[in-house]
């Protein structure tokens, strides 16, 4: 689901070595030179762009944009990666303390910067790989890198980088649930925040404020009143939340670096909010749950979700999907839906989302960060149930 | 807000005077501190997704289309627009849109840079694009009433933020938890979000994003409060001490001051925005800092603030060719890595009058001292 960008990434900002050490990352460099070895490639240059969009440079550097601005990491078969984000040169040190790469360089167009880099490199580039160019860089600095490196050949590569992103390491998966703890953890919060305001905003400002405290880099937060037309989820407004209202929370957040997202119901009472809970509702949860394993399509599990949410509560989550992959971006492939033919694998993350429409009080919707492990899915987001 | 009719209006005329057949003003759905938010700025809303265009006409027609689709009835909600339409191929609609508006000619296009190339090659398949920012920029040079009353709305706001702040500094406090203090206090105070830097230690080179360093008494903690309410930011610097300050940092942030002071005392409507970097450089070149005046050692001298317009823009040096004009926001800040300090924060948002400037927060910067 689409939130507002933050103008910020204001939280946290730690590279923890125990949780990620270098090695994790030379894994992954390794795996992504053999595929450009299997592709005859002599480099890959992996673009990232603004809050929602650094996953391929982050993936692989652990370095993440604060700004909606650009990073471009170029990883040449035989020799060491450079890194490359658009800024000023006194973010240099903050830059290192959070990458393993040795060669940072602070610019104002990683595009004209990485040209420059091929032209002065001896290593090979008469076969380059990009991932993420095409999606996220702005035409005309594209245009300029493409007829920079002619007489080049430019191959995607953005399924490698995908693929790879798509399927967790053990120590991502780990990642996974600490994130997913902290998403828990604020959930559970809500129901306990002084709501004696009843003002969405600062209802906000609470929920931020405690996943910040828990280490959160990044947070968004949605909201939704349902109603006959819908869910309509929309950011936070100047709104007072009345007595007797049911309200949406849903809850993204990164926690040095991987995210994890939940949505809960909530009845507003006079001082707090409490959370719905229906053995229906519950119900539907598990069978979805059950339905997301090893094995079979993304297109395949959509097709079960339907059957199992039924046509209303079907209509209601339609415009938002019936979930998508979750890892170091908020949103990655695979996509739950019919045109997404990826087979689920073992060590994919997934932001799963239910409903079910009660005809006297309106629906209950949730969302949860799930893992795909041991021939089953697992919540990780679940310590309401 | 600006005064749309006013705003549309001018942008008619200037489209007519350069026989525009329409104008797309696009956006990626970002709000960035560094550039202008164009498209906020004539739709009086901030979109979701990462592609939204709001086209407008040769003959006043406006449309907005917003990606995802589902985002279509809050920003009809806020939206003067009457025509919000919601797509999840925009790529697709766009071109689709301009040619129900018999504009296959010339079409001005704001903010086209951020456009992907998916975009772009379409909508240049149905029409002749040109770059139009300055269509934009030109105006919102003129700020409405309501424009000036939102930016000292966010400026009180940051002074809420800024009392936080002071509130929870104390020895032991992380930096990403005081931070998380200052947030909760702007956004309860009515912030729709906040661009805030900090540094805490004795010898710092700049500011950044938290960390999990813990404060110890003797700290020099060095804040960039600056939050934002609908596309409008205003900015703080601060320098905070814990417990005494040595008699260097005292002097050395006297110094800083006195260059404040005089980057203030050039300010004002018809003036050059370059004097302000002028006066401050000399007052630190006069004092055997000359060297220190340039990057990395600081970033630049002020910058402006707005929603359609951020001019002079993100780097007022004294080569910066700009005349300042009324009610423009610039925040003056001789944020500086001194040898002997290390980075020191000192700075305020004003508002350009016709006479000089106005400091839109209430709370001053100087040397605070917290005791331990």
């Amino acid at each position: 689901m689409q939130t507002l960008q933050p103008t910020l990434r204001l939280g946290r900002d730690v590279w923890d070595r125990v949780n990620l050490p270098v090695a994790e990352f030379h894994a992954r460099l390794a795996a992504l030179r053999d595929a450009l070895r299997e592709r005859r490639l002599e480099a890959a240059l992996l673009y990232g762009r603004g809050l929602d969009g650094c996953g391929h440079p982050t993936y692989f550097s652990n370095y993440t944009v604060k700004l909606p601005v650009a990073a471009l990491l170029v990883v040449p078969l035989d020799a060491e990666p450079v890194l490359f984000f658009q800024g000023a040169s006194r973010g240099l040190p903050a830059a290192k303390a959070t990458t393993w790469i040795a060669d940072v360089r602070a610019c104002a167009d990683v595009g004209a910067s990485c040209v420059k880099l091929l032209a002065e490199s001896s290593w090979p580039a008469s076969r380059l790989g990009f991932a993420g160019v095409r999606r996220l860089m702005p035409h005309a600095e594209r245009r300029r890198l493409l007829a920079a490196v002619e007489p080049a050949a430019v191959v995607e590569i953005d399924d490698v980088v995908d693929g790879q992103r798509a399927v967790k390491s053990s120590r991502e998966l780990d990642q996974t649930r600490r994130a997913a703890r902290v998403v828990g953890q604020v959930m559970a919060q809500v129901a306990t925040i002084d709501v004696a305001v009843r003002h969405e905003r600062s209802l906000e400002a609470a929920i931020v404020r405690a996943a910040r405290l828990e280490g959160a880099e990044d947070v968004r937060v949605m909201m939704a009143r349902p109603t006959g037309a819908g869910l309509m989820f929309r950011p936070p407004e100047d709104v007072d939340l009345p007595v007797g209202a049911r309200l949406v929370i849903h809850l993204e957040l990164a926690r040095e670096r991987y995210w994890s997202q939940a949505a809960r119901t909530f009845e507003v009472q006079a001082d707090r909010l409490i959370s719905v809970v229906e053995p229906p509702a519950d119900a539907v949860v598990d069978r979805l749950v059950g339905e997301l394993r090893p094995g079979r399509t993304a297109a395949g599990y959509a097709a079960a979700a339907a059957d199992v949410l039924g046509a209303a509560a079907g209509a209601l989550l339609r415009p938002y999907g019936f979930g998508h992959g979750i890892g170091i971006t908020r949103e990655e492939p695979p996509c739950l839906d019919a045109s997404d033919a990826t087979r689920l694998r073992e060590g994919m993350c997934f932001a799963l989302r239910s409903a079910w429409v009660d005809a006297v009080h309106g629906p209950i919707v949730r969302t949860d960060t799930l893992l795909v492990a041991g021939g089953r899915s697992m919540c990780l987001t679940a310590d309401d149930r | 807000m600006p005064d749309t009719r006013a705003v549309l209006d001018r942008i008619l005329a200037a489209m007519r005077e350069r026989a525009l057949e329409a104008l797309v003003v696009y956006s990626d759905g970002a709000l960035n501190i560094l550039r202008a938010s164009h498209l906020q700025y004539v739709a009086g809303v901030r979109p979701l997704g990462p592609r939204n265009a709001v086209v407008i006409g040769r003959r006043g027609d406006v449309a907005l289309l917003v990606e995802p689709a589902w985002d279509r009835d809050r920003v009809s909600r806020l939206s003067w627009i009457p025509g919000v339409r919601g797509t999840d191929d925009l790529a697709r609609e766009l071109p689709a849109l301009l040619r129900a508006l018999g504009a296959t000619g010339t079409v001005g296009l704001v903010s086209g840079d951020l456009m992907t190339t998916e975009v772009f090659d379409r909508l240049s398949d149905a029409c002749r694009v040109v770059p139009a920012d300055a269509i934009v920029e030109a105006a919102a040079v003129q700020r409405s009433p309501d424009e000036v009353a939102m930016a000292r709305r966010v400026a009180g706001i940051a002074d809420v933020g800024f009392e936080a702040f002071r509130h929870a500094v104390r020895a032991g406090i992380r930096e990403y938890e005081l931070l998380a203090e200052l947030e909760y206090a702007m956004r309860n105070a009515g912030a729709d979000d906040s661009f805030n830097l900090v540094a805490s230690g004795s010898h710092s080179h700049g500011m950044h994003a938290p960390t999990d360093r813990r404060l110890v008494p003797g700290d020099t903690v060095i804040v960039e409060i600056t939050p934002v309410r609908d596309g409008q930011f205003v900015q703080l610097c601060r320098t905070v001490v814990l417990g005494e300050p040595a008699t260097v940092l005292a002097e050395r942030y006297a110094l800083l001051l006195t260059a404040y002071r005089a980057g203030v005392e050039a300010l004002g409507a018809g003036r050059p925005a370059s004097g302000l970097a002028s006066a401050i450089n000399r007052v630190l070149s006069e004092a055997g800092y000359r060297e220190y005046c340039y990057p990395p050692y600081m970033r630049t001298r002020g910058h402006g603030f707005g929603v359609g317009s951020i001019a002079p823009g993100i780097v007022i040096d004294e080569q910066t060719d700009h005349a300042l004009t009324e009610h423009q926001v610039i925040v003056v800040h001789p944020n500086q890595y001194l040898p002997e300090t290390g980075y020191l924060a000192c700075g305020e948002t004003h508002l350009v009058t016709a006479g000089g400037a106005e400091r839109l927060a209430r709370t001053e910067t100087r040397l605070y001292v917290e005791p331990v």
